[in-house]
């Protein structure tokens, strides 16, 4: 299978830290990988490389085998790549269509450019369409989204990032500030949406969630990278997440 | 490293450093700066914005700020001279309680109504107006007694009571600020308003208390207006909401709230009070006070936000 | 439940409808001399000075900033034109059109890449240009020439309506149109409502933001133009209070302080009930100081209303 994404000898320092010490990282086609690690572990700050917020200090990025230069956040977005951090970045106030198609605006004919006229009726229905095939609930797509739970915000999130990016959708703790059912619809969400990116990435605390969700999971500890461990033909077992937190822990269970 | 470490510095003392080569230079221009008549003109021009600049750096501190200072001000005047028939103690209660009721209403809107500081004070600030016009037009508000004038003009061990009321209220504020509980509450609230309410601090209660105190300040800075000057008219106060919050931005107290203290206030109170002094001795025209004070707020937060961004 | 929460929102987002009908009912009963044609038209044409200045400001507030030296370049601007009248009528126009762009670009500028709060910026440029201004003039009004084109812009009327309002209204039909209709409008939400996410889906922030300061600027000077043209002289002192005033009819209109939300529409109707009322109280032969008190109490109540029913 090929490889969409892949992050060789990755070295970040901040100062007199090290965030990651020569760390290797792969995303196969059509893969969800679960980034997984204690706190500090350098999840974070591998993500922010991928998506342009750092420059690494030693390493290559290569998308889909070509060798990439990431240098800032507008690189990532223009190669395909779209991250969705933790506060989703979403505007409130707006609807779900304008939240979707903020910056990117359908405007009616092609001349103007940032004085077009804006065909909110294409957008509303684009909007709509989009929202229905990943099977979301939301009532009314006129709505501040403000208005909307946690997880439908999430969702919003996500269809913006899939319209506009197709090649590798990051998600930074995704469930961590939702309930037990929105998460089980998120993890839905995200199983029907793989088909419309290259391959995903979550970053989670939360080993369950993993578990259900991602085909294989990559391991940091401290920096470094731990392991990788696969998940698809598992099954769900006590040893698997056993495996799992002795790696993210470097404790062994017996 | 290094370099970075010493703008630091210079940024944090900029006003003294401003401070000291203003007085070396209007020294060597102006025979009379020196002088002690002049330097009590100084102290007069600084006493009434500085002691409003006390309540105002108390409020900014807490992100908040007050444009109704002004008008609150003419308000304690005018209604300092109306009642100054009932003497002095009377006087007194009164100018301070009517400013003191407009901070209430002030803090009442900004916490517990909710509004933000921008509005609340904007409403209050044409309130007041409207109202010491009413007032004002209807009857006679001039004349001061000897009295009161004798209180403007008088002098303990050659320095002017107004300007001990000032040096009083600031050096005990200060003092109250940085060495108390409270104070600590005060940047807690403006710092990091979040953890000040799982600390159990009444936000409420302080940002109220903080308004009712700016109020009282106006009124206190009205009445030593009043001692000085003979009538009361609704153009009093005109600008000094803009002279207080530039005096306190510029003394160094960050308008995003959380850091700054009363001393750095006095600084831009008195960096503001000599140049003001200064141009008037160099015969400079009052204009070019305007806008030396605009380019100098400008200039302030520029520089205090290119070093902090430079430490990054 | 849903439908409490429907009728709630329909009736929220209407208030300052109802509240305009309700005053007109009112004046139909107590104030008949209101609704003749001329008074009318008299309104509109005081409106516009304030309705220009008003509907710039919405796009600059619903951007996430203030512009509070709008005031002082109206001051400016109407000085500028003026005395360049003597050299070209060309001058005149362009030259405080340009000079309004110049100083919004710096306004915006200073703004967004020293990242300081907009309030203290334009405060800053508030007291710069004003007393720039009175320095230019020495203090004095300068005249026109009678009987100069000039005077053409902004005075008279277009078929029975004062030319003023008629700009008025074209000013407000492009921004509106501007602000609701375009990618350019929607983007500017965008960076009101969240400025740091608009940077990252690829929205030109900055720039926009700074556009909007622009805007807000040239639009001042425009007013100014038609002020000076049809009194055919400028006072350095004109637009003394605009910038709060126009805020005044923006957040009566219900825009936002914080940004990201109000509506240009809703701003015209706001400048439209306040210059109402004004001029009712005028009929009425209330003392002027009502105005300010009345307009205190609406921006408060409108305020307080639009708190308390945006969160259901």
């Amino acid at each position: 299978m090929e490889k969409v994404l892949e992050l060789k000898h990755i070295t970040k320092k901040f100062g007199g830290v090290v965030a990651l010490d020569d760390v290797d990282f792969e995303l196969y086609e059509n893969e969800i990988v679960g980034l997984v690690g204690d706190n500090g572990a350098g999840k974070s700050t591998l993500i922010k490389i991928i998506s342009g917020v750092y420059i690494p200090d030693v390493g290559e990025i290569y998308l889909e085998g070509k060798k990439v230069e990431i240098h800032d956040p507008k690189d990532a977005i223009r190669l395909g790549i779209e991250t969705i951090y933790q506060d989703l970045a979403l505007f409130d106030n707006l609807s779900a269509s304008a939240n979707i198609f903020a910056g990117r605006e359908i405007t009616i004919g092609k001349i103007g450019g940032i004085l077009g006229w804006l065909d909110q009726k294409k957008m509303d229905k684009e909007a709509k369409l989009l929202i229905e095939n990943f099977g979301i609930e939301i009532r009314n797509p006129k709505e501040e989204v403000r208005r909307l739970s946690g997880g439908q915000r999430q969702s919003v999130a996500i269809s913006r990032s899939i319209k506009w990016g197709n090649k590798v959708l990051i998600m930074d703790e995704p469930t961590a500030a939702l309930g037990v059912k929105e998460s089980g619809k998120l993890l839905d969400l995200i199983r029907r949406v793989i088909g419309n990116v290259k391959g995903i990435v979550i970053i989670s605390h939360n080993i369950e969630h993993v578990i259900g969700i991602a085909n294989r999971a990559i391991v940091l500890r401290r920096g470094q990278r731990v392991g990788s461990v696969q998940i698809a033909n598992r099954g769900d077992s006590d040893d698997l997440h056993r495996e799992l937190v002795s790696m993210i822990t470097g404790l062994r269970h017996t | 490293m290094n370099t970075n470490i010493i703008l630091k510095r210079i940024n944090e003392n900029k006003v003294i450093i401003i401070i000291i080569l203003l007085i070396i230079l209007l020294s060597f221009l102006s025979p009379v700066f020196h002088t002690y008549e002049n330097i009590v003109n100084v102290v007069f021009e600084i006493t009434v914005e500085g002691i409003i600049a006390i309540g105002m750096t108390i409020l900014i501190l807490q992100k908040n700020f007050d444009l109704s200072v002004g008008s609150n001000l003419a308000l304690a005047a005018t209604v300092a001279i109306l009642l100054q028939r009932y003497g002095p103690v009377v006087t007194i209660i009164g100018a301070i309680l009517a400013s003191s009721l407009a901070g209430l209403i002030n803090g009442i809107m900004v916490s517990y109504l909710r509004f933000n500081s921008f509005v609340a004070t904007l409403a209050m600030m044409f309130f007041l107006k409207g109202l010491v016009f009413y007032i004002v037009n209807g009857e006679t508000v001039k004349g001061i007694t000897q009295y009161y004038y004798k209180f403007g003009y008088g002098t303990l061990l050659k320095i002017p009571y107004p300007a001990i009321v000032f040096l009083v209220l600031i050096t005990v504020s200060g003092i109250l600020l940085s060495k108390t509980k409270l104070g600590r509450h005060i940047y807690a609230i403006g710092g990091n308003p979040i953890a000040a309410q799982y600390f159990g601090i009444n936000e409420k209660a302080f940002i109220t208390s903080s308004f009712v105190l700016t109020g009282a300040l106006c009124g206190i800075a009205g009445l030593i207006i009043m001692t000085r000057v003979n009538i009361a008219s609704g153009a009093l106060g005109l600008y000094t909401n803009i002279d207080v919050i530039a005096a306190v931005i510029i003394g160094g107290t960050l308008f995003s709230g959380g850091y700054g203290d009363l001393f750095k206030t006095f600084q831009g109170i008195l960096v503001l009070g000599i140049i003001a002094n200064g141009m008037t001795l160099l015969n400079i025209q009052s204009y070019l006070q305007q806008v030396i004070k605009g380019f100098l707020l400008v200039l302030v937060i520029v520089i205090d936000s290119i070093v902090t961004v430079r430490r990054k | 439940m849903q439908s409490g929460y429907k009728v709630k929102k329909f009736f929220s987002s209407q208030i300052l409808l109802y509240s305009f009908i309700l005053l007109l009912i009112l004046l139909s009963v107590f104030v008949p001399a209101f609704f003749s044609a001329r008074n009318i038209l008299n309104i509109l044409r005081q409106a516009s000075t304030i309705g220009i200045i008003a509907c710039a400001m919405t796009i600059v507030l619903i951007g996430g900033s203030v512009d509070l030296s709008v005031g002082s370049v109206v001051g400016l601007s109407g000085v500028l034109a003026i005395s360049y009248l003597y050299r070209s009528l060309w001058l005149a126009i362009l030259i405080p059109l340009l000079v309004a762009g110049l100083i919004g670009f710096l306004n915006g500028i200073i703004t967004v890449k020293f990242k300081v709060d907009s309030v203290i910026v334009t405060l800053g440029s508030l007291a710069i240009i004003r007393g720039v201004t009175l320095l230019y003039t020495g203090g004095k009004m300068v005249d026109g020439i009678l009987g100069s084109p000039y005077m053409l812009i902004g005075s008279g009327d277009f078929f029975g309506i004062p030319k003023p309002v008629v700009y008025f209204f074209f000013v407000a039909l492009l921004l509106s149109l501007l602000l609701h209709k375009t990618k350019f409008g929607r983007q500017i939400f965008c960076i009101g409502s969240n400025f740091e996410a608009s940077r990252t889906v690829g929205i030109s922030a900055e720039r926009l933001k700074v556009i909007t300061f622009v805007i807000s600027a040239v639009f001042a000077a425009f007013s100014a133009i038609l002020i000076s043209s049809r009194l055919n002289t400028a006072s350095p002192l004109e637009g003394t209070g605009y910038e709060f005033d126009a805020i005044t009819a923006v957040i009566v209109g219900g825009t936002s302080l914080f940004g990201g939300r109000g509506s240009l529409p809703k701003t015209i109707l706001g400048v439209l009930f306040l210059a109402s009322l004004n001029n009712a109280m005028i009929l009425l032969n209330l003392n002027f100081s009502f105005e300010y008190m009345v307009k205190a109490f609406l921006l408060a109540l409108f305020v307080y209303l639009d708190i308390r029913l945006k969160d259901i």
